[in-house]
């Protein structure tokens, strides 16, 4: 499993009223845990590959809160101070979500480097550079991989942008996690490149069943195997709350 | 001791006709572009390498260190779109040149392996 987003995952399942994405103070900074011990999750490295576990691809509709997940992966990854952080994203994020979490240290914002390459050359050029960047990176984050893969273009580009990350990734020794809206109809075009290249992948598909406050859209979250785990509530101010799949309550341990 | 030549050779025949059975032609093809010295091993004083190939048309094509990509046509068209291989000749052959200690070397500035990690066509 990815590590780095079960950590995004239990820090939001921990507080009972979600984690407010925007706007500070929704965090419980007091809390010393990063991850607690009795977390609903185990967290533990997988063999081959650094504490933030194999590269990963987190895929789901438009609006379905990833770039929300991704920036506090950002976060977390940024607190372990192992060196800068790398966010990569066509578009600056709408709201630079200020989160609960953040606000434990101000400086940790610091530590991450927004890139916003506006075409995919843009996109590989950076990638290739990456080993010049100084201090190295300690994570890199790539949010919205589709908006790089427009219909007319084919797997190869799919494959070069993504074998450049994974490469870059392997050389700095570094965690990775890309977000992508997979493609409505099957998988033709670029993404049938993509996915091949990332073996883990975590799914956010639409939950149909649960009642969900109005505001909400919920999400099912599932690992590889296919079997959702989590709820994710994504609300219309881009508030995220998470419930185990069981509970369908608060994980508030 | 003395290398028992026969069995040397038993050996190789064995690994060669391992390589036909699951390679088909793409093995003598690849064997032809070790053969040739065709696997340029480039590294950069931080300590990022990648491979670079030259095909049999002469053209150079980028092959990277950790992940099976390559940037010729055939690993477009056979490995991604059809998927009936799993590998390109140039990626063999950076495999065989690695285990036969083979590939040239070759040594660049950080600057200079952005340009060849792109894999422009050259
Ligand atoms: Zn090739």
């Amino acid at each position: 499993m990815a590590q780095v987003l079960c950590r995004v995952l239990c820090e939001l399942g921990k507080h009972p009223r979600g984690c407010c994405l925007q706007g500070p103070g929704a965090g419980s900074p007091q809390d010393p845990d990063p991850v607690r011990k009795d977390s609903p999750i185990s967290v533990q490295e997988e063999p081959g590959y650094g504490p933030q576990g194999p590269p990963l691809l987190l895929l789901g509709p438009s609006r379905s809160g990833k770039s929300g997940l991704l920036f506090m992966a950002a976060v977390l990854a940024a607190e372990e101070g192992a060196g800068p952080v790398i966010f990569l994203s066509r578009d600056p994020l709408q709201k630079v979500p200020g989160t609960g979490r953040t606000a434990r240290d101000p400086l940790t914002l610091k530590q991450i480097r927004f890139l916003y390459p506006a075409t995919p050359e843009e996109l590989l050029r950076q990638l290739s550079s990456l080993h010049l960047a100084s201090p190295s990176p300690s994570f890199l984050l790539l949010d919205g991989l589709e908006r790089y893969l427009p219909p007319c273009s084919g797997p190869a580009e799919g494959a070069h942008i993504s074998a450049l990350l994974l490469d870059a990734a392997s050389h700095l020794r570094c965690g990775l996690v890309v977000s992508a809206v997979p493609p409505a109809d099957g998988t033709e075009g670029p993404f049938m490149a993509v996915e091949r290249y990332f073996p883990t992948r975590c799914q956010l598909y639409p939950e149909m069943t649960t009642d969900v406050e109005e505001t909400a859209a919920a999400y099912n979250i599932a690992f590889s195997n296919y079997l959702p785990e989590w709820i994710l509530h994504v609300q219309e101010d881009g508030k995220l709350k998470i419930f185990p799949i069981k509970a369908q309550r608060p994980a508030d341990t | 001791n003395a290398v028992d030549l026969g069995a040397v050779l038993e050996q190789f025949s064995l690994v060669f006709c391992r390589l036909k059975f699951i390679f088909g032609p793409m093995a003598l093809h690849a064997l032809d572009l070790v053969d040739l010295r065709s696997v340029l091993h480039i590294t950069s004083p931080c300590g990022r390498s990648t491979y670079q190939v030259t095909g049999s048309s002469g053209k150079t094509y980028t092959c990277y260190k950790s992940c099976h990509y390559c940037s010729c046509p055939a690993f477009i068209f056979s490995v991604l779109r059809k998927n009936d291989s799993m590998l390109c000749k140039h990626i063999l052959a950076v495999y065989l040149s690695q285990a036969m200690g083979a590939c040239q070397e070759l040594s660049v500035s950080d600057q200079q392996m952005c340009d060849i990690l792109l894999a422009k066509d050259g």
